[in-house]
């Protein structure tokens, strides 16, 4: 039995399933969809969360490495997980802003999002970014930030990530 | 016209049932933009066709539904419909809730591509939003009992004008229900100084779900029973497995923990369609289970020659030969050949490019639950209508039982208006009916099988008279037509696929041919952004440039002595009918004075007048796409063997903006795919295989090579075209016209990572 938490919640894994990578666990056992399939290589970020405050690529991590970890899922980075986000595919808008991360909220206010499909992985990158570099510059970013977005939102995260430095000092 | 609906018929569309108004418009034309299509569609328009198109609802709280019917995909479409609407509603933000439509004929044209959402829908979506104000009006004026010309909607609410007492939208949606719908010539509309939310940056409806994570792509929908597929696909176009040859790596793998079933799918040909290509599907109890399974299958194929020895890099060699046969001429004026035979001044290149792969974001998934009637579908998909369709041609199942739902598309880029991944994981839910079957696509499966933007070449020449003025101009194209993947046979690119940007080239020149020569093609092609504007705009746009330095002028001096003096263009003078994106040359005219503003405009923002300095440059183009105008500077630096994008300026002018926000948005994405395309992009076939597999050596732009962008959108009142493809054409010539302004190489054959590093 593999032991960690996920958002604060200790999960299990059997060993069984030791080989999984993370991604599939956090989707398809854990229902938490936030956390997206992008390349399966750990070349996109699609799939990025948390382990232990780091950004780690979550399809590139089975179990088997996990014990004793702490994962955060983009659901679990704003305070308050997301209350009021609606549940409904069909009905967009949750209504709920007060308590986004500083990144999210930096994100809502540029608009950055395209398709949206790359975007929390990005989030969840750009907010372990900014615990290692809290002032970065642009080339920083530029080093600092390797996910893909086939939408092209670069210019707008790289605003938004400057944005949340400034709000979050 | 708009028809007051019932609510029954409301609650089998949206699945919303309700107490309140909801309104219908008809008559929106549909199946025009289709009519020489080779894609199998409805033998006639179903009648139901001509009823509804889209839909106000007014519920008793004050919620107000938008049923936005094309697909969301990043381009902001049920936002952008949404505030249309709201505007002349005059609703509250705040109450307004989108609901995604399911596929089907009444709604009109669902197909979400060619840059036309807007387009399509701006004015009905006007008297839709006016429509519903105007009996909510009316509502209040019968309960008041007073004259509707006293009552005023504002805010969510009717105002009583002579003593200021108010109704709310939710108070009067029951009797403004009772109401019959007005007639257009009783509709009144707000003039633009009175706009509250169109030409307002609004921010997406589906935002704040995006950046909590909680935004639904296909994958994403949890069901109970539900089991999951993944497929390996023949890697040769017409291929079939070996059946005998793999019967051990199939049983081997059906024993393998977790997997429920191993079973051949699709069908082995070259006239693909949106037919599942042959392969093996395995299901098991969860996605990783099913991927562990289908790379432990060793599959053997049955090789057909036709495909089996396709190698792109020759075969882009052989398109550029196909160039000097003779070909099928689109449109002519004169004697072009006389002309240049005459001319002692005169210019050739030729410009290819290889085959691309759109590779959205999210690769395509799928859920399908088959309950032994009904096929119900949830697929990010372009066109519900179609994809609806094609599952009932392909499965042969009653029409009126499939049910296709519209997730959020995680970006398309052309991708999913094929609809073959969800005829996959329909063939497959057959076989499993009850359970919900959702079947996922690799990275390498979505690089592998792609409906390709094709490889291709265009050569162009001109001729110079004793003036140095242009008189002869000779454009020809050569590459495998999108309609080729439906007939399966060689063909001609098509005359609308020549309509992007070639057919249309906006110059006034006494001697004009255009032609275009066929080619067989070897793998899928469908569409992707811009489709063939890319390669079209890349050559024309190269060919100015490389005019403009051979006779010692300056770009834009090119680009205006060729495009001549003010006019709508129009090439009915020599008998072509342009078919300007199925939309008339009155309500859309192609105006050459937009051309040449844009241009200026990056010339005038730019770095491009600024001196040279050594190792850097800037290079422009524009080009006409999708009844939109754009012009594009960029800015580069050579240095050694280096290339740098610098800056990216770009002028868009595509009418009436609804949300310009949104519009720079999409701007600055086809900017930054089409540098991807330009700098690095490249699919190739070797022994009719793919030899790419994944973001490793199918490389797209990241944060360190994406430059500063600045997007102008022009001011217009004229009727709203195109944004989200227009800007990525017009990318590739103004790059590679800057590195020849940097001192670098003229680069003819895309993508500049063969001369440069990126
Ligand atoms: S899905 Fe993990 S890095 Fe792409
Ligand atoms: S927003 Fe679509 S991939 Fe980034």
């Amino acid at each position: 039995m593999i032991k960690f938490t996920v958002n604060q919640k200790t999960v299990e894994a059997d060993d069984d399933i030791a080989d999984m990578p993370l991604l599939w666990f956090l989707r398809e056992n854990q229902n938490l969809k936030g956390t997206k399939f992008g390349c399966g290589i750990g070349q996109c970020g699609a799939c990025t969360v948390h382990m232990n405050g780091n950004a780690i690529r979550s399809c590139s991590v089975p179990l088997a490495t996990l014990a004793n970890a702490d994962i955060t899922t983009i659901e679990g980075l704003a305070s308050k997980v997301g209350a009021d986000a609606t549940t409904s595919y069909q009905v967009g808008s949750s209504k709920q802003t007060e308590t986004l991360h500083p990144v999210q909220q930096a994100w809502v206010e540029g608009d950055v999002p395209q398709c949206g499909y790359c975007q929390p992985g990005q989030i969840m990158a750009a907010a372990a970014f900014l615990k290692q570099n809290p002032a970065p510059s642009d080339q920083d970013i530029s080093e600092g930030i390797t996910n893909i977005c086939r939408c092209g939102s670069y210019v707008r995260i790289r605003q938004a990530i400057k944005n949340a430095a400034k709000n979050m000092s | 016209m708009i028809k007051n609906l019932s609510r029954r018929r409301f609650l089998q569309l949206t699945g919303i049932s309700t107490t309140g108004l909801v309104l219908g418009a008809s008559g929106l034309a549909y199946w025009r933009h289709r009519k020489n299509s080779f894609i199998p569609l409805p033998a006639e328009l179903p009648e139901s066709a001509q009823t509804f198109n889209l839909f106000v609802h007014i519920e008793t709280d004050d919620t107000v539904h938008i049923v936005v019917h094309r697909s969301e995909m990043g381009q902001g479409i049920r936002t952008g419909f949404a505030q249309v609407v709201a505007e002349e509603l005059q609703a509250d933000w705040q109450h307004i809730v989108v609901v995604q439509a399911d596929g089907a004929s009444s709604y009109g044209s669902q197909s979400t591509d060619s840059s036309r959402s807007m387009r399509d829908n701006y004015q009905r979506l006007r008297e839709m939003g006016a429509s519903a104000r105007h009996m909510l009006e009316h509502a209040a004026a019968k309960y008041w009992g007073i004259s509707p010309d006293l009552c005023q909607a504002q805010n969510h609410q009717v105002v009583r004008q002579d003593n200021l007492a108010t109704l709310r939208f939710g108070e009067l949606a029951l009797t403004a229900a009772t109401l019959s719908p007005p007639s257009l010539p009783e509709l009144t509309f707000k003039n633009k100084d009175q706009f509250k939310y169109i030409g307002k940056k609004i921010p997406s409806v589906d935002l704040n779900d995006i950046v909590l994570g909680q935004a639904k792509y296909s994958a994403d929908l949890q069901f109970p029973n539900t089991l999951y597929a993944c497929i390996q696909r023949s890697p040769v176009l017409g291929d079939e497995v070996d059946h005998a040859g793999s019967a051990e790596s199939i049983a081997d793998v059906n024993g393998l923990s977790g997997v429920r079933k191993v079973h051949p799918i699709g069908i082995p040909t070259s006239k693909s369609q949106f037919k599942p290509l042959a392969g093996i599907a395995v299901v098991a109890d969860s996605t990783w289970q099913a991927l562990k399974a289908k790379r432990a299958l060793n599959i053997q194929w049955k090789n057909k020659e036709e495909h089996s020895k396709f190698n792109s890099d020759d075969y882009i060699q052989e398109l550029k030969n196909n160039l000097n046969k003779s070909g099928k001429i689109l449109r002519q004026k004169g004697d072009t050949q006389a002309a240049l035979n005459r001319s002692n001044n005169k210019h050739s290149a030729a410009y290819t490019l290889p085959y691309l792969a759109q590779a959205p974001m999210e690769p395509m998934a799928v859920v399908v639950l088959y309950d032994k009637k009904n096929i119900n579908v949830w697929a990010g998909v372009q066109d519900p209508q179609n994809t609806k369709w094609q599952l009932h041609l392909h499965l042969g199942h009653d029409y009126d039982d499939i049910h296709v739902h519209v997730p959020l598309l995680g970006g398309s880029f052309g991708r999913k208006a094929s609809p073959d991944f969800v005829l996959e994981a329909a063939e497959i839910a057959m076989h499993f009916p009850g359970n919900t079957l959702q079947l996922q696509w690799s990275r390498e499966d979505d690089i592998q099988h792609s409906y390709y933007h094709s490889a291709s070449a265009v050569q162009l020449e001109a001729g110079f008279n004793d003036n140095r003025e242009i008189n002869a101009w000779h454009a020809k194209s050569c590459f495998p037509s999108i309609a080729a993947t439906f007939s399966g046979k060689e063909e001609y690119p098509a005359s609308w696929e020549m309509e992007l940007g070639l057919v249309n080239t906006p110059f006034v020149i006494e001697h004009e041919t255009v032609e275009c020569f066929s080619a067989v093609a070897h793998t899928r092609s469908g569409l992707m952004r811009s489709v063939s504007n890319i390669q079209h705009a890349f050559a024309v746009g190269s060919f100015v440039d490389e005019l403009a330095i051979a006779s010692g002028r300056d770009n834009v001096a090119m680009w205006l002595a060729m495009i001549g003096r003010d006019r709508y263009i129009d090439y009915s003078d020599h008998g072509y009918e342009l078919g300007n994106y199925s939309e008339s040359l009155t309500d859309f005219p192609f105006d050459n004075r937009r051309l040449k503003h844009v241009l200026h405009w990056v010339a005038e923002h730019s770095s491009y007048k600024a001196t040279a300095s050594s190792g850097s440059g800037c290079g422009l183009s524009c080009h006409y796409s999708f009844l939109t105008y754009v012009g594009i500077a960029v800015k580069v630096r050579l240095e050694q063997n280096q290339l740098k994008v610098d800056e990216v300026h770009c002028a868009i002018d595509c009418g009436t903006v609804v949300n310009p926000d949104r519009v720079i948005a999409q701007s600055e994405g086809a900017i930054v795919m089409a540098l991807s395309a330009v700098l690095m992009g490249n699919i190739s076939f070797k022994d009719g295989q793919v030899e790419q597999s994944n973001f490793h050596d199918y490389p797209v732009l990241r944060m360190h090579q994406t430059p500063k962008i600045r997007v102008h959108i022009v001011n217009s009142d004229t009727k709203p075209t195109g944004a989200g493809e227009p800007v990525m054409p017009v990318v590739a010539a103004s790059l590679t016209n800057a590195i020849v302004a940097a001192g670098g190489e003229r680069i003819r054959d895309l993508p500049v990572n063969k001369i440069y590093r990126v």
